[in-house]
Protein backbone atom coordinates (compact mmCIF):
# COMPACT_ATOMS: atom_id res chain seq x y z
CA UNK A 1 0.00 0.00 0.00
CA UNK A 2 2.83 2.48 1.10
CA UNK A 3 4.45 2.08 -2.37
CA UNK A 4 1.41 2.98 -4.08
CA UNK A 5 3.06 5.58 -6.91
CA UNK A 6 1.79 9.32 -6.46
CA UNK A 7 2.01 12.21 -8.71
CA UNK A 8 4.75 14.54 -7.73
CA UNK A 9 2.91 18.08 -8.83
CA UNK A 10 -0.86 16.79 -7.65
CA UNK A 11 0.22 16.21 -3.52
CA UNK A 12 -3.76 15.82 -2.55
CA UNK A 13 -3.66 12.10 -3.73
CA UNK A 14 -1.32 11.73 -1.00
CA UNK A 15 -2.49 8.95 1.52
CA UNK A 16 0.24 6.57 1.70
CA UNK A 17 1.81 5.70 5.08
CA UNK A 18 5.69 5.19 5.84
CA UNK A 19 7.53 2.54 7.52
CA UNK A 20 9.38 3.68 10.55
CA UNK A 21 12.52 2.72 9.16
CA UNK A 22 11.71 4.41 6.12
CA UNK A 23 10.41 7.56 7.70
CA UNK A 24 13.92 7.64 9.95
CA UNK A 25 15.96 7.50 7.14
CA UNK A 26 13.73 10.28 5.20
CA UNK A 27 13.77 12.75 8.65
CA UNK A 28 17.91 12.41 8.36
CA UNK A 29 18.07 13.00 4.99
CA UNK A 30 16.38 16.29 5.06
CA UNK A 31 18.60 17.05 7.81
CA UNK A 32 21.55 16.42 5.37
CA UNK A 33 20.18 18.17 2.47
CA UNK A 34 20.07 21.57 4.37
CA UNK A 35 23.05 20.63 6.39
CA UNK A 36 25.44 22.92 4.11
CA UNK A 37 22.53 25.68 4.12
CA UNK A 38 22.15 25.26 7.84
CA UNK A 39 25.73 25.70 8.23
CA UNK A 40 25.82 28.86 6.50
CA UNK A 41 22.82 30.20 8.62
CA UNK A 42 24.90 30.04 11.65
CA UNK A 43 26.80 33.40 10.60
CA UNK A 44 23.43 35.46 9.78
CA UNK A 45 21.95 34.07 12.90
CA UNK A 46 25.24 35.27 14.59
CA UNK A 47 24.37 38.45 13.22
CA UNK A 48 20.97 38.64 14.67
CA UNK A 49 22.65 38.15 17.66
CA UNK A 50 25.39 40.75 17.32
CA UNK A 51 22.29 43.37 16.29
CA UNK A 52 20.58 42.21 19.62
CA UNK A 53 23.37 43.11 21.51
CA UNK A 54 24.07 46.29 19.81
CA UNK A 55 20.62 47.68 21.04
CA UNK A 56 21.30 46.40 24.36
CA UNK A 57 20.10 42.57 24.54
CA UNK A 58 21.14 39.77 26.69
CA UNK A 59 22.02 36.60 25.41
CA UNK A 60 19.23 35.29 27.19
CA UNK A 61 17.04 37.97 25.10
CA UNK A 62 18.58 37.53 21.96
CA UNK A 63 17.73 33.64 22.37
CA UNK A 64 13.70 34.47 23.21
CA UNK A 65 13.44 36.80 20.55
CA UNK A 66 15.05 34.18 18.14
CA UNK A 67 12.50 31.37 19.56
CA UNK A 68 9.35 33.60 19.29
CA UNK A 69 10.22 34.84 15.89
CA UNK A 70 12.48 32.62 13.96
CA UNK A 71 12.15 34.61 10.74
CA UNK A 72 16.04 36.24 10.28
CA UNK A 73 14.99 39.45 8.19
CA UNK A 74 12.44 40.57 10.19
CA UNK A 75 14.48 40.21 13.62
CA UNK A 76 17.25 42.09 11.89
CA UNK A 77 14.64 44.84 11.05
CA UNK A 78 12.93 44.73 14.01
CA UNK A 79 16.31 45.14 15.74
CA UNK A 80 17.12 48.13 13.13
CA UNK A 81 14.03 50.12 14.18
CA UNK A 82 14.74 49.52 17.46
CA UNK A 83 17.53 52.00 17.07
CA UNK A 84 16.23 54.74 15.43
CA UNK A 85 13.29 54.33 18.46
CA UNK A 86 10.20 53.36 15.93
CA UNK A 87 6.92 52.76 17.72
CA UNK A 88 6.25 49.24 18.38
CA UNK A 89 3.56 49.20 15.84
CA UNK A 90 6.06 50.12 13.35
CA UNK A 91 7.87 47.15 14.00
CA UNK A 92 5.10 44.83 14.02
CA UNK A 93 3.92 46.17 10.81
CA UNK A 94 7.49 45.85 8.98
CA UNK A 95 7.54 42.80 10.56
CA UNK A 96 4.34 41.16 8.87
CA UNK A 97 4.95 42.91 5.92
CA UNK A 98 8.67 40.96 5.64
CA UNK A 99 7.10 37.41 6.95
CA UNK A 100 3.68 37.45 4.84
CA UNK A 101 5.39 35.27 2.26
CA UNK A 102 5.57 32.35 4.57
CA UNK A 103 1.77 32.52 4.14
CA UNK A 104 2.36 30.80 0.52
CA UNK A 105 5.02 28.27 1.83
CA UNK A 106 2.34 27.71 4.41
CA UNK A 107 -0.29 26.50 1.61
CA UNK A 108 2.48 24.33 0.41
CA UNK A 109 3.22 22.87 3.58
CA UNK A 110 -0.97 21.91 3.94
CA UNK A 111 -0.66 19.77 1.19
CA UNK A 112 2.38 17.91 2.13
CA UNK A 113 1.29 17.54 5.55
CA UNK A 114 -2.17 17.22 4.77
CA UNK A 115 -2.29 13.56 6.65
CA UNK A 116 -0.60 14.81 9.46
CA UNK A 117 -2.01 15.21 13.08
CA UNK A 118 -2.75 18.94 13.67
CA UNK A 119 -0.40 19.40 16.56
CA UNK A 120 2.67 18.09 14.36
CA UNK A 121 1.42 20.51 11.60
CA UNK A 122 1.45 23.34 13.64
CA UNK A 123 5.06 22.60 14.99
CA UNK A 124 6.22 22.37 11.44
CA UNK A 125 4.52 25.20 10.29
CA UNK A 126 6.33 27.19 13.11
CA UNK A 127 9.52 25.69 11.48
CA UNK A 128 8.77 27.13 8.32
CA UNK A 129 11.72 29.02 6.37
CA UNK A 130 12.66 29.89 3.33
CA UNK A 131 15.68 27.57 3.27
CA UNK A 132 13.80 24.34 4.86
CA UNK A 133 10.66 25.26 2.04
CA UNK A 134 13.39 25.36 -0.69
CA UNK A 135 15.30 22.40 0.08
CA UNK A 136 12.09 20.38 0.58
CA UNK A 137 10.70 21.89 -3.21
CA UNK A 138 13.79 21.23 -4.93
CA UNK A 139 13.85 17.80 -3.60
CA UNK A 140 10.26 16.72 -4.53
CA UNK A 141 10.91 18.45 -8.40
CA UNK A 142 14.41 16.16 -8.27
CA UNK A 143 11.57 13.43 -7.34
CA UNK A 144 14.00 12.60 -4.05
CA UNK A 145 10.91 12.55 -1.86
CA UNK A 146 6.95 12.36 -3.20
CA UNK A 147 8.08 9.24 -5.47
CA UNK A 148 7.93 5.60 -5.35
CA UNK A 149 11.52 5.33 -6.00
CA UNK A 150 12.47 7.50 -2.85
CA UNK A 151 10.37 4.90 -0.74
CA UNK A 152 12.38 2.14 -1.98
CA UNK A 153 15.45 3.03 -1.72
CA UNK A 154 15.24 2.91 1.93
CA UNK A 155 12.91 0.36 2.06
CA UNK A 156 12.86 -3.08 3.65
CA UNK A 157 10.88 -5.96 4.14
CA UNK A 158 10.78 -5.37 7.52
CA UNK A 159 9.39 -2.07 6.99
CA UNK A 160 6.83 -2.91 4.45
CA UNK A 161 5.28 -4.93 7.58
CA UNK A 162 5.42 -2.48 10.36
CA UNK A 163 2.58 -1.28 11.07
CA UNK A 164 1.32 2.77 10.20
CA UNK A 165 2.12 5.97 12.14
CA UNK A 166 -0.85 8.17 12.80
CA UNK A 167 1.71 11.34 12.60
CA UNK A 168 3.71 11.13 9.52
CA UNK A 169 2.55 9.73 6.88
CA UNK A 170 4.18 11.11 3.90
CA UNK A 171 7.83 10.98 3.19
CA UNK A 172 7.51 15.01 1.82
CA UNK A 173 6.52 15.84 5.31
CA UNK A 174 9.13 13.68 7.08
CA UNK A 175 11.86 15.31 5.01
CA UNK A 176 10.39 18.64 5.51
CA UNK A 177 10.88 18.19 9.14
CA UNK A 178 14.42 16.64 9.26
CA UNK A 179 15.33 20.16 6.76
CA UNK A 180 13.35 22.33 8.68
CA UNK A 181 15.02 21.34 12.32
CA UNK A 182 18.23 20.98 11.03
CA UNK A 183 17.57 24.84 10.15
CA UNK A 184 16.41 25.77 13.68
CA UNK A 185 18.90 24.15 15.61
CA UNK A 186 21.20 25.99 13.25
CA UNK A 187 19.72 29.42 13.65
CA UNK A 188 19.52 29.28 17.58
CA UNK A 189 22.94 28.61 17.58
CA UNK A 190 23.83 31.16 15.43
CA UNK A 191 22.04 33.71 17.54
CA UNK A 192 23.07 32.85 20.64
CA UNK A 193 26.62 32.97 19.51
CA UNK A 194 26.45 36.22 18.23
CA UNK A 195 24.63 37.63 20.93
CA UNK A 196 27.39 36.79 23.34
CA UNK A 197 29.99 37.87 20.58
CA UNK A 198 28.62 41.34 20.27
CA UNK A 199 29.00 41.67 24.00
CA UNK A 200 32.48 41.09 24.26
CA UNK A 201 33.58 42.97 20.52
CA UNK A 202 36.10 45.27 20.71
CA UNK A 203 34.41 48.93 19.08
CA UNK A 204 36.97 48.76 16.16
CA UNK A 205 35.43 45.51 14.67
CA UNK A 206 32.18 47.38 13.51
CA UNK A 207 30.16 45.18 14.68
CA UNK A 208 27.14 47.54 13.74
CA UNK A 209 28.03 46.85 10.15
CA UNK A 210 27.29 43.00 10.41
CA UNK A 211 22.89 44.18 10.06
CA UNK A 212 23.69 45.94 7.11
CA UNK A 213 25.78 43.46 5.61
CA UNK A 214 23.79 40.63 5.98
CA UNK A 215 20.57 42.76 4.68
CA UNK A 216 23.38 43.42 1.60
CA UNK A 217 23.71 39.84 1.10
CA UNK A 218 19.93 38.81 0.98
CA UNK A 219 19.23 41.48 -0.82
CA UNK A 220 21.39 39.95 -3.58
CA UNK A 221 20.72 36.78 -3.01
CA UNK A 222 17.18 37.12 -3.78
CA UNK A 223 17.26 39.32 -7.40
CA UNK A 224 17.83 37.02 -9.68
CA UNK A 225 15.75 38.68 -12.72
CA UNK A 226 15.76 41.98 -14.41
CA UNK A 227 12.19 42.48 -12.79
CA UNK A 228 13.37 41.81 -9.12
CA UNK A 229 15.79 44.72 -10.36
CA UNK A 230 12.99 47.15 -11.12
CA UNK A 231 11.73 46.32 -8.00
CA UNK A 232 14.57 46.55 -5.72
CA UNK A 233 15.48 50.00 -7.47
CA UNK A 234 11.77 51.46 -7.19
CA UNK A 235 11.70 50.44 -3.69
CA UNK A 236 15.23 52.42 -2.53
CA UNK A 237 14.28 54.80 -5.34
CA UNK A 238 10.84 55.32 -2.64
CA UNK A 239 12.27 54.92 0.61
CA UNK A 240 14.73 57.56 -0.11
CA UNK A 241 12.06 60.03 -1.45
CA UNK A 242 10.36 59.57 1.74
CA UNK A 243 13.43 59.46 3.81
CA UNK A 244 11.76 62.44 6.39
CA UNK A 245 9.08 60.21 7.63
CA UNK A 246 9.50 59.32 11.09
CA UNK A 247 10.79 55.72 12.45
CA UNK A 248 11.41 53.98 9.45
CA UNK A 249 7.91 54.65 8.35
CA UNK A 250 9.12 54.68 4.68
CA UNK A 251 9.56 51.03 4.16
CA UNK A 252 5.49 50.31 4.18
CA UNK A 253 5.25 52.51 0.90
CA UNK A 254 8.41 52.01 -0.19
CA UNK A 255 7.17 47.85 -0.49
CA UNK A 256 4.70 48.67 -1.55
CA UNK A 257 5.93 50.40 -4.83
CA UNK A 258 8.29 48.16 -5.06
CA UNK A 259 6.10 45.21 -5.75
CA UNK A 260 4.18 47.06 -7.93
CA UNK A 261 6.75 48.05 -10.07
CA UNK A 262 7.86 44.46 -10.06
CA UNK A 263 4.70 43.15 -10.96
CA UNK A 264 3.91 46.31 -13.47
CA UNK A 265 6.97 44.87 -15.31
CA UNK A 266 6.34 41.41 -15.60
CA UNK A 267 2.88 41.99 -16.99
CA UNK A 268 4.25 44.58 -19.31
CA UNK A 269 6.65 42.18 -20.64
CA UNK A 270 4.22 38.95 -20.94
CA UNK A 271 5.84 36.86 -18.00
CA UNK A 272 3.56 34.97 -16.62
CA UNK A 273 5.57 33.09 -13.75
CA UNK B 1 11.18 48.16 22.46
CA UNK B 2 8.11 47.75 24.81
CA UNK B 3 7.96 44.27 26.34
CA UNK B 4 4.86 42.87 24.29
CA UNK B 5 6.60 43.48 20.85
CA UNK B 6 8.28 40.80 20.16
CA UNK B 7 5.87 38.42 21.33
CA UNK B 8 3.17 39.95 19.49
CA UNK B 9 5.27 39.91 16.15
CA UNK B 10 6.13 36.09 17.32
CA UNK B 11 2.22 35.19 17.18
CA UNK B 12 1.72 37.03 14.27
CA UNK B 13 4.50 35.64 12.34
CA UNK B 14 3.41 32.13 13.57
CA UNK B 15 -0.60 32.67 12.35
CA UNK B 16 0.80 33.72 9.10
CA UNK B 17 2.59 30.16 9.02
CA UNK B 18 0.17 28.42 10.03
CA UNK B 19 -2.86 29.84 8.13
CA UNK B 20 -3.12 27.95 5.16
CA UNK B 21 -2.05 24.70 8.00
CA UNK B 22 -4.98 25.07 9.91
CA UNK B 23 -7.38 26.76 7.32
CA UNK B 24 -8.01 25.69 3.77
CA UNK B 25 -6.26 27.72 1.17
CA UNK B 26 -8.29 30.17 -1.05
CA UNK B 27 -7.77 29.98 -3.80
CA UNK B 28 -7.72 33.89 -4.10
CA UNK B 29 -4.11 33.55 -2.52
CA UNK B 30 -2.88 32.44 -5.57
CA UNK B 31 -3.61 35.16 -6.93
CA UNK B 32 -0.97 37.07 -4.57
CA UNK B 33 1.71 34.66 -4.99
CA UNK B 34 3.32 36.58 -7.04
CA UNK B 35 3.51 39.64 -4.52
CA UNK B 36 4.00 37.92 -1.78
CA UNK B 37 7.04 36.35 -2.91
CA UNK B 38 8.22 39.13 -3.96
CA UNK B 39 8.24 41.37 -0.99
CA UNK B 40 11.98 40.23 0.46
CA UNK B 41 12.99 41.48 -2.91
CA UNK B 42 11.25 44.60 -2.44
CA UNK B 43 11.88 45.05 1.11
CA UNK B 44 15.71 43.37 1.44
CA UNK B 45 17.08 46.52 -0.62
CA UNK B 46 15.47 48.85 1.81
CA UNK B 47 16.74 47.91 4.85
CA UNK B 48 19.83 47.52 3.67
CA UNK B 49 19.82 51.13 2.50
CA UNK B 50 18.51 52.42 5.67
CA UNK B 51 20.69 50.28 8.13
CA UNK B 52 23.47 51.71 6.18
CA UNK B 53 22.36 55.07 6.59
CA UNK B 54 21.91 54.56 10.53
CA UNK B 55 25.20 52.98 10.81
CA UNK B 56 26.94 55.86 9.20
CA UNK B 57 28.23 56.12 5.38
CA UNK B 58 31.95 56.10 5.12
CA UNK B 59 34.77 54.96 2.29
CA UNK B 60 35.30 51.25 3.84
CA UNK B 61 31.55 50.30 4.47
CA UNK B 62 30.75 51.47 1.19
CA UNK B 63 33.67 48.86 -0.07
CA UNK B 64 32.15 46.58 2.14
CA UNK B 65 28.81 46.97 0.87
CA UNK B 66 29.45 46.33 -3.06
CA UNK B 67 31.75 43.14 -2.46
CA UNK B 68 29.06 41.87 -0.24
CA UNK B 69 26.48 42.84 -3.52
CA UNK B 70 29.07 41.07 -5.94
CA UNK B 71 29.78 38.06 -3.78
CA UNK B 72 26.06 37.50 -3.13
CA UNK B 73 24.54 38.02 -6.74
CA UNK B 74 27.84 35.76 -7.97
CA UNK B 75 27.07 33.09 -5.61
CA UNK B 76 24.05 33.22 -4.17
CA UNK B 77 25.57 32.50 -0.70
CA UNK B 78 24.34 34.69 2.27
CA UNK B 79 26.91 33.54 4.45
CA UNK B 80 29.99 34.12 2.24
CA UNK B 81 28.51 37.58 1.15
CA UNK B 82 28.43 38.86 4.46
CA UNK B 83 32.01 36.94 5.30
CA UNK B 84 33.76 39.00 2.41
CA UNK B 85 31.87 42.14 2.93
CA UNK B 86 33.40 42.10 6.34
CA UNK B 87 36.38 41.21 5.35
CA UNK B 88 36.27 43.74 2.78
CA UNK B 89 35.45 46.13 5.81
CA UNK B 90 38.12 45.40 7.90
CA UNK B 91 40.99 45.72 5.42
CA UNK B 92 39.76 48.96 4.24
CA UNK B 93 39.47 50.08 7.86
CA UNK B 94 43.39 49.05 8.28
CA UNK B 95 44.25 51.05 5.32
CA UNK B 96 42.65 53.79 6.71
CA UNK B 97 44.19 53.50 9.90
CA UNK B 98 40.30 53.01 11.44
CA UNK B 99 41.28 49.73 13.20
Amino acid sequence: MWLRPKHLVNMDSVDSTLPPRTRLAMFFRGMRRCGPIAVSAIPFGAAAGIAAADVGMSPLEASAMSLLIFAGASQLAVLELAKTGAPPVVMVLVAVTINLRFAMYSAALSTWAKSTRRSIRILLAYMLTDQAFAVTTNALLAGEVGSTSARTADSTATDAAAPPDEDMRDDTVVFYAGAAIALWVAWQFGTLAGAIAGLQAPEGLGIDFIAPLAFVALAGTAIRTRFDVVGATASVATFLLLSNLPYGLALIPAAIIGVSAREIARRALGVSA
Amino acid sequence: MTWWTIPVIGLLTFAIRAVFVLLPPSPRIERLRPALLALPIAVMPVLATSSLIASGIDPSKVVGVIVAAIVALTTRSTAGAMAAGLVAFWIGRALTGEM
